[in-house]
């Protein structure tokens, strides 16, 4: 049978729908979501499927997930939470101090006190300098009523001590500088071109992200960084990789959401 | 299908209907400590006997399978009636022995409970000939009442406890699932642990209470998704004489 131009083109067209392929590629495949809790406030997101094996990642003040793609040049894709702020949030520790003080014994109730108090050498915002101040000032009367025993005083500073810490509310732009990524910050910045962060929605919540390309091993990487703050939490997703597989990581990250949190 | 060929057809359908799923491997018989088992190895896995541990291996993946004594107040019980029997037969010696193999801090409710119970422990565990039989006969009587009068902890509330002997640190690791099941027709707990971060690091247990004694089957060295086929097997096919 003698197949004319136009069948020919028919034939690949119907080949490429049912592979899945056609204008604008198919869709990254993902695995389904999973809940990851790494601090006070959990994150939903769909993995990248087979091909990617998984490892705990910690550094630089971030704590989650790395997936690191098999076989290749070093191409990953890390979702982790900056728990340098997310572990100054105090509004569960006083919700669970508020139930169990009277039942502890002084020295316990002590110590606790000393372990909700927040003293940093820094503040992300003038907003939370003045509310831990408050925080901290309401544990001393606090503490200082246990010791007099003055109990019902002791009840009403520790509830003025929470109204305080959950009026902290951090927003994105306080707090991301703290992991913003800026070629000036790596060991060889000449490697690196950096485009201008770009504003955006993750999950309901504003969102800013970074590209970037690095040279390296006559090879051209990828990169980008995404970072949403969510219940006093910053998130920060990162790949560097091929270009091909950019569209997987936006896949991921698009995939975020956020269950109730501490506190919510 | 011909006349005669439809019978045919249904005795052996009743046939394979009767005898059930052939086992992915072979049934083994294994003393595990106090646990009598038919332990199915599967196909491609050796089966290594040390006693109270056996082992199933493949390559670098394990499966091990352990008892861990009578992790529970009704086996504690029995072993102290053990031991007090042992000791007015005049064998002090191996009524101490009986005692010394137990973990009577892990197995009471509480530490409070364990401090109250710990004078006569220590008093029957000595046995010393000086005390003469009287304490010790004592201290085995008020043992023995202490011990019928606590609720036990449950299946679960043991199978956490005892997760820390095999590396479960719970500053890194955390409890993904817990299910009560049963397990050769004996109550069980199947549990799986992952690393908190990335979820990785997948391992099942499964503990399964059997005549007062703590069994546990739980994936050793390797990969979670190479062994857990042959993990689910194992558990499905485990049965007790």
């Amino acid at each position: 049978m003698q197949w004319s131009r136009v069948q020919f083109g028919l034939l690949a067209s119907v080949l490429l729908v049912a592979c899945g392929g056609g204008p604008g590629g198919s869709a990254p495949k993902l695995a389904p979501p999973e809940e990851f809790r790494w601090g006070g406030q959990p994150i939903t997101f769909s993995p990248p499927s087979s091909g990617w094996r998984r490892q705990r990642d910690q550094h630089g003040g971030i704590r989650g997930v790395r997936f690191i793609k098999t076989g290749s040049v070093g191409e990953g894709i890390a979702i982790g939470e900056y728990y340098q702020l997310g572990d100054r949030d105090r509004c569960r520790a006083l919700a669970e101090f508020l139930e169990e003080y009277d039942s502890l014994s002084r020295k316990e109730t002590l110590r606790r006190v000393q372990k909700i108090r927040m003293g940093y050498m820094s503040w992300f915002s003038d907003h939370e300098e003045r509310l831990a101040s408050v925080v901290n000032e309401q544990l001393d009367e606090f503490r200082n009523a246990v010791i007099h025993g003055r109990m019902l005083e002791a009840e009403r500073a520790l509830e003025l001590a929470q109204d305080a810490a959950l009026e902290i509310r951090h927003e994105l732009d306080d707090v991301v500088d703290e992991v913003l990524f800026r070629a000036e910050d790596r060991t060889d910045p000449h490697f690196y071109v950096v485009e201008e962060p770009v504003e955006g929605e993750l999950a309901g919540e504003p969102s800013l992200s970074v590209s970037y390309t690095m040279e390296r091993d006559r090879r051209t990487y990828s990169g980008r960084q995404v970072y949403v703050v969510r219940n006093n939490r910053l998130f920060v997703a990162d790949f560097i990789g091929l270009a091909e597989n950019l569209p997987l990581f936006d896949a991921v990250v698009q995939s975020i959401t956020f269950p109730p949190g501490d506190c919510e | 299908m011909t006349r005669h060929a439809l019978p045919s057809v249904l005795v052996t359908a009743l046939l394979l209907g009767a005898c059930g799923p052939s086992p992915p491997g072979v049934i083994v018989r294994a003393q595990v400590g106090e646990h009598e088992l038919g332990l199915l190895v599967p196909e491609g896995w050796q089966h290594f006997d040390n006693d109270r541990q056996h082992r199933l291996q493949r390559e670098i993946a394990r499966i091990e399978i352990e008892d861990l004594g009578p992790l529970s107040l009704a086996g504690l019980e029995r072993e102290v009636v053990r031991a007090r029997e042992l000791f007015r037969d005049g064998r002090r010696d191996d009524a101490r022995s009986v005692l010394r193999g137990l973990d009577p801090a892990a197995t009471f409710p509480t530490p409070e409970d364990w401090k109250a119970a710990s004078p006569s422990w220590w008093v029957a565990l000595q046995a010393k000939e000086e005390f003469g039989s009287g304490p010790i006969e004592e201290a085995y009587s008020r043992l023995l009442t202490q011990l019928s009068e606590l609720p036990d902890k449950s299946l679960e509330d043991r199978a956490r406890q005892v997760l820390t002997r095999f590396g479960h640190d719970s500053a890194r690791d955390d409890i993904a699932s817990v299910e009560t099941v049963e397990v050769g027709g004996r109550p069980a707990v199947l549990l799986m642990t992952w690393d908190r971060l990335s979820h990785a690091q997948r391992k099942r247990h499964c503990f399964v209470e059997n005549r007062g004694n703590l069994l546990v089957l739980r994936m050793g060295l390797g990969q979670h998704e190479e062994m857990e086929t042959a993990f689910e097997s194992v558990v499905d096919w485990l049965d007790f004489a």
